[in-house]
């Protein structure tokens, strides 16, 4: 009752209720436009939130999240290019009841179908978080230091692509975290005698330019998009709809429970995951990919069910599963809160406010999706050349307004070029981010834990969690290299049979 | 160059990588209050396993071109990245010019102050992304900069660079304070 208590005093006295619905209309707007992902939007928003209070700043950031994954769906439906990855699975059935001439009952499931999965997602939020959150509590610094291991390992694992691109990834975001005064004695490292990466490198620096950036330096040369044509008004379900609908979406949130939870799922793996299981699941799998209502209810659910459930491992532990959820992790860090849970007894109206005010965002996306629909077209529909100088510019406006320095500028222009080279070479960035981010706590944590045992470094297996942890770590990497080789092992084995 | 050639020229340029941070490890003065365990330590365990990661990306790559079938599937991949229909020069070419303009912006924005900064990187970009008439350009520069500065420095009051605006400004009105007293003077004499 205390939390609700809270919930609602934050949400009545604090500009947070305002911050839950801007930060939709704004995330339904940035997921709707090619190449502008949840996590370009939300690292777009960061520094301006520098000067708000926590709990406002986390809200409104996290309230993008929730109406990007709506957003997304928008182009994927009305010009079959997901806004989004996680929208990837709605251009299948959506662009084709667009074709139609059902669009506008497609955008309503759409909007229904992510409402009632969000809302699943806060509540799966509120249940799972806290009592996760104080595991940690039995925590000493050597088991912090496996934590940021292990946080590591298995984003390394998990993230698309090569195994060992992603623990290069994750060892140059560690040794970036490096740069500027080392955490126990202050003595300064790889600084070059320049005063201004003395104090470090701003984590928010790197984020905005591998993410926003290297996206644009790389849009700058695509050629632009069908157009989203004229406008399309949205048609909600209605309850004959709905006896169709309710099993896919349950199916979507399930999925989107368990993808959440895992770090490195996502909302792309849970919606493609919930569209295969709804469509086995149905009466009617013959309509899939010719237009079915179901095949867009269950994606659509499942994604924005993980805008709510990615929370869980970040809040609880600091482990982000997206790069989203690792915009947010650095937000919450710049304003002083560590994951875990002495987040729940230090910031209580932090954490309160941020469940109340995502279950605002969630039942203000109805109402702001649908009146949002027709500026939200005319904006999609603006040429490239617009969307990059102004992307361009709120990135240099942005970045100046942290510390006031021309030298963040450059700093972020050096970030977009590692984040291009990343993207051409399939190196995944949210490892890099991540490293970045838990390099101070890894480091303290690893010279704190050998200060202790006189250097000896038997201490981080006598310790149960930490042992248990960087026995995970391994596992999750030993598990990754070899598992290409089982299946091919598998494969070579039933063609031969 | 193929997508294997690319994985291993990176693997070169990271072994370097790792070799120069196990350097510049080493070379990170002791320090009284560090307690057993330097600050050169985590860093120097990281330039290793930079070292041995890349070397295994080098060697993984190199086996892997070997297998030519996978190979084969790999160019693949490379040919669906290319998809927009832009060959890799041009791509790279593009996203120079793009830096070009950020880095003139840094350059500007200092000395002509925000509004005129943003105007120049809104038209800069509208441009080199192609497709605009000049006075399109020119319309979406001048309302693009007065809108970010209404919205940023006026409604939101986030600090951005003045340029020598109010050096000018406070010169002009030492001036004019200074010349009626200037023709005062005169005129007595």
């Amino acid at each position: 009752m205390d939390a609700v208590n809270i919930a609602l005093g934050v949400l009545f006295t604090t500009p947070a209720i305002f911050a839950a619905f801007a930060g939709v209309a704004y995330g339904i707007v940035g997921g709707a436009m090619p190449g502008i992902s949840p996590s370009v939007a939300m690292a777009l928003l960061v520094p301006f939130t520098l000067t708000m209070d926590p709990t406002t700043a986390i809200i409104l950031l996290a309230s993008v999240y929730v109406g990007a994954e709506y957003g997304g769906s928008i182009p994927a439906i009305l010009i079959n290019t997901p806004g989004t990855n996680a929208a990837a699975a709605t251009t299948i059935d959506g662009y084709a009841l667009h074709q139609q001439g059902r669009g506008g009952e497609a955008l309503g499931i759409s909007l229904m179908a992510g409402v009632v999965g969000g809302l699943v997602g806060v509540i799966a939020l509120v249940v799972l978080t806290e009592p996760l959150a104080k595991l940690a509590l039995a925590f000493t610094p050597p088991a912090y230091f496996a934590l940021g291991i292990l946080s590591l390992s298995v984003i390394a694992s998990l993230t698309e692509g090569s195994l060992v691109k992603g623990l290069i990834s994750g060892v140059i975001g560690l040794m970036i975290a490096t740069i500027g005064s080392d955490p126990i004695s202050g003595v300064t490292r790889f600084t070059f005698g320049i005063p201004e990466v003395y104090g470090g490198i701003n984590f928010i620096l790197i984020m905005m330019g591998v993410f926003a950036v290297s996206e644009l330096l790389i849009q700058v040369s695509l050629v632009d998009r069908e157009r989203a044509g004229r406008d399309t008004r949205i048609k909600l379900p209605s309850l004959k709809s709905w006896k169709r609908l309710w099993l896919p979406v349950s199916v979507g949130s399930g999925m989107g429970i368990f993808e959440g939870i895992t770090p490195g799922g996502g909302g792309a793996v849970a919606s493609f995951l919930s569209y295969n299981e709804a469509k086995r699941w149905s009466r009617h799998p013959e309509e899939f990919g010719k237009g079915s209502i179901e095949g867009i209810a269950a994606p659509e659910a499942a994604n924005n069910t993980v805008a709510g459930t990615a929370l869980i491992p970040t809040l609880s532990f600091g482990i982000p599963g997206s790069n989203s959820t690792a915009v947010l992790l650095g937000a919450l860090l710049v304003h002083g809160m560590q994951p875990g849970p002495m987040l729940f007894t230090q910031n209580p109206d932090v954490m309160y406010g941020l469940y109340g005010g995502l279950f605002v965002a969630n039942i203000a996306q109805l109402a702001i999706g649908m009146l949002i629909m027709t500026p939200c077209i005319w904006l999609v529909n603006r040429p490239k050349r617009y969307r990059l100088a102004i992307i361009y510019a709120l990135v240099f406006s942005g970045v100046y307004s942290i510390d006031n320095s021309a030298f963040d500028l450059i700093i972020v222009l050096m970030a977009g070029v590692l984040g291009y080279v990343m993207k051409l070479l399939k190196f995944p960035m949210l490892p890099l981010v991540l490293g970045l981010m838990l390099g101070y706590m890894v480091e303290a944590n690893f010279r704190r834990s050998l200060m202790v045992s006189s250097g000896d470094p038997i201490i981080f297996f006598q310790d149960p969690i930490s042992l248990g942890l960087l026995v995970l770590s391994g596992l999750m990497i030993f598990g990754s290299a070899i598992w290409p080789a089982l299946k091919k092992l598998y494969r070579q084995r039933t063609a031969a049979s | 160059m193929t997508f294997v050639n690319k994985d291993i020229a990176a693997g070169i340029v990271l072994v370097i990588l790792a070799v120069a941070y196990w350097l510049g490890a080493d070379s990170i003065p002791k320090s009284l209050l560090e307690g057993g365990v330097g600050a050169e330590a985590l860093p120097k365990m990281l330039g290793i396993l930079l070292l041995i990661l890349s070397a295994v990306l080098v060697l993984q790559t190199i086996l892997a071109r070997r297998q030519k079938a996978e190979a084969a599937a790999v160019e693949e991949d490379d040919a669906d990245d290319d998809a927009p229909a832009v060959s890799n020069y041009h791509k790279h070419a593009r996203a120079l010019g793009l830096l070009l303009i950020g880095i003139g912006y840094i350059i500007l924005v200092e000395t002509v102050g925000y509004i005129i900064g943003v105007a120049y990187l809104l038209a800069a970009v509208t441009l080199f992304a192609g497709g605009a008439s000049r006075r399109t350009v020119i319309l979406f520069a001048v309302l693009g900069a007065v809108f970010f500065w209404v919205l940023f420095v006026e409604i939101l009051g986030i600090h951005q660079p003045q340029g020598f605006w109010p050096k000018l400004w406070h010169q002009v009105t030492q001036a004019q304070s200074i010349s009626p007293a200037y023709s005062a003077t005169s005129a007595t004499l």
